[in-house]
């Protein structure tokens, strides 16, 4: 069998398995390498020809000039937050395995959904707002700081804080994790802040999120809503028995920026929230891995989209 | 000694090591997906994703380390 498709995922990214079904209903020759598993294999890379060799439990594959695409589900960089002492030999597997996946950037002539180097610039909170705003997005005001003056003399009332890359830690056997926070600038201490820079935007409080994913051209876009009504701050607060996603058209408008995004930061995938506000919508970010399954449904076809454009990948190539 | 705001405001929940698998599910790794009696998982319904952020909180897509 030929490798047309290669996926790198996970083994607990569950919602890959919808697009590697489709891939084989379709015919597509496809293998899925899950970053838990790359010990149990035998992998070997020519850079310069390229080629990949695999052999192990997914079974033994060639991956050369039959490649079309690559569905590239994995961490950019590396977040430590195992909350206890890794072993020599633990360090060592994971930075050396993200580097080979990393690597894997030498099949250049191959479609990316999407390319690591586009992902890791476009992780960056103030990049997108930056490209976006180029784009003719609205964005929310915004400060990247860690003085609390800096806070206060942009805003007043209340204020949303946001970190700059995902903060989840541990600590004994909990896990931490920081949603979007609203705070009276006013008791803003120096200390709250002094350690480490957040991101202070005006808050959006006459809002609907929305949550936009697109994949190629390809856009899908609903409200997201608690008992038929917007939801006032971070929806993930909000229990998930009570949200209701609604599919709505997206204005052309709306709809050109996104895709003018995606071009900007050479996304064939991605996963926007915006903000519905009476003054027009907001850009909030962008997650270029974001989370898709779900929201896929046979009237919504994300997955099926993913598995079409990664057999045929189409329109303009923003992987290099 | 105040601790940062990202702190104070954090949520906490008890640690897991990886999401819950659902019973008596296989990984099949030559088909690349997980199997529940035979019929592909994610057919089932069977561990759809049902937030934006999946049941456990290492960002969009399991980013943590």
């Amino acid at each position: 069998m030929s490798v047309e498709v290669l996926i790198l995922s996970s083994l607990y990214d569950f919602s890959t398995d919808e697009v590697v079904h489709r891939l084989r209903k379709a015919g597509v020759g496809c293998v899925r390498l899950n970053r838990e598993q790359l010990t149990e294999h035998r992998l070997t890379l020519d850079p310069s020809r390229p080629s990949l060799t695999i052999d192990g439990p997914v079974g033994s594959h060639v991956v050369n000039a039959d490649l079309r695409s690559v569905f590239y589900r994995q961490p950019v960089f590396l977040r430590d937050s195992s909350g206890s002492p890794l072993s020599t030999a633990e360090q060592l597997e994971r930075s050396q395995w993200m580097a080979f996946l990393r690597a894997l950037s030498v099949f250049r002539d191959v479609a990316w959904m999407n390319f690591p180097a586009a992902t890791y610039l476009a992780e960056s909170k103030p990049y997108q707002l930056a490209m976006a705003s180029a784009c003719g997005m609205q964005t929310p005001d915004t400060v990247v700081t860690n003085a609390a003056t800096a806070v206060q003399d942009r805003f007043s009332g209340e204020t949303a804080l946001k970190s700059l890359d995902s903060v989840l830690l541990r600590e004994g056997q909990d896990s931490l994790f920081t949603y979007t926070t609203f705070v009276s600038t006013d008791s803003l201490s120096e200390d709250a802040l002094r350690s480490a820079p957040v991101i202070a935007q005006e808050a959006l409080v006459e809002k609907t999120d929305l949550r936009v994913t697109i994949v190629g051209q390809r856009v899908f876009a609903v409200q997201v809503l608690a008992g038929g009504a917007a939801i006032f701050g971070d929806w993930r607060l909000t229990p998930k028995s009570d949200l209701a996603y609604k599919d709505v058209p997206l204005s052309a408008e709306d709809t050109a920026n996104c895709l003018k995004l995606m071009r900007t930061l050479r996304l064939s995938f991605g996963a926007l929230d915006l903000a519905e506000t009476p003054t027009g919508t907001f850009f909030i970010e962008v997650n270029p891995t974001g989370e898709w399954g779900w929201l896929s449904t046979p009237d919504r076809p994300i997955g099926a989209a993913i598995a079409g454009w990664l057999a045929s990948p189409t329109g303009q190539s923003y992987d290099r | 000694m105040v601790d940062h705001i990202l702190l104070t405001r954090a949520h906490r929940s008890p640690h897991r090591e990886r999401p819950d698998v659902p019973d008596e599910v296989e990984y099949d790794a030559a088909a690349g997906y997980w199997l529940k009696d035979g019929e592909p998982l994610w057919t089932t319904g069977g561990a759809k994703p049902l937030t934006k952020k999946r049941d456990i909180e290492t960002g969009e897509d399991m980013k943590g380390e």
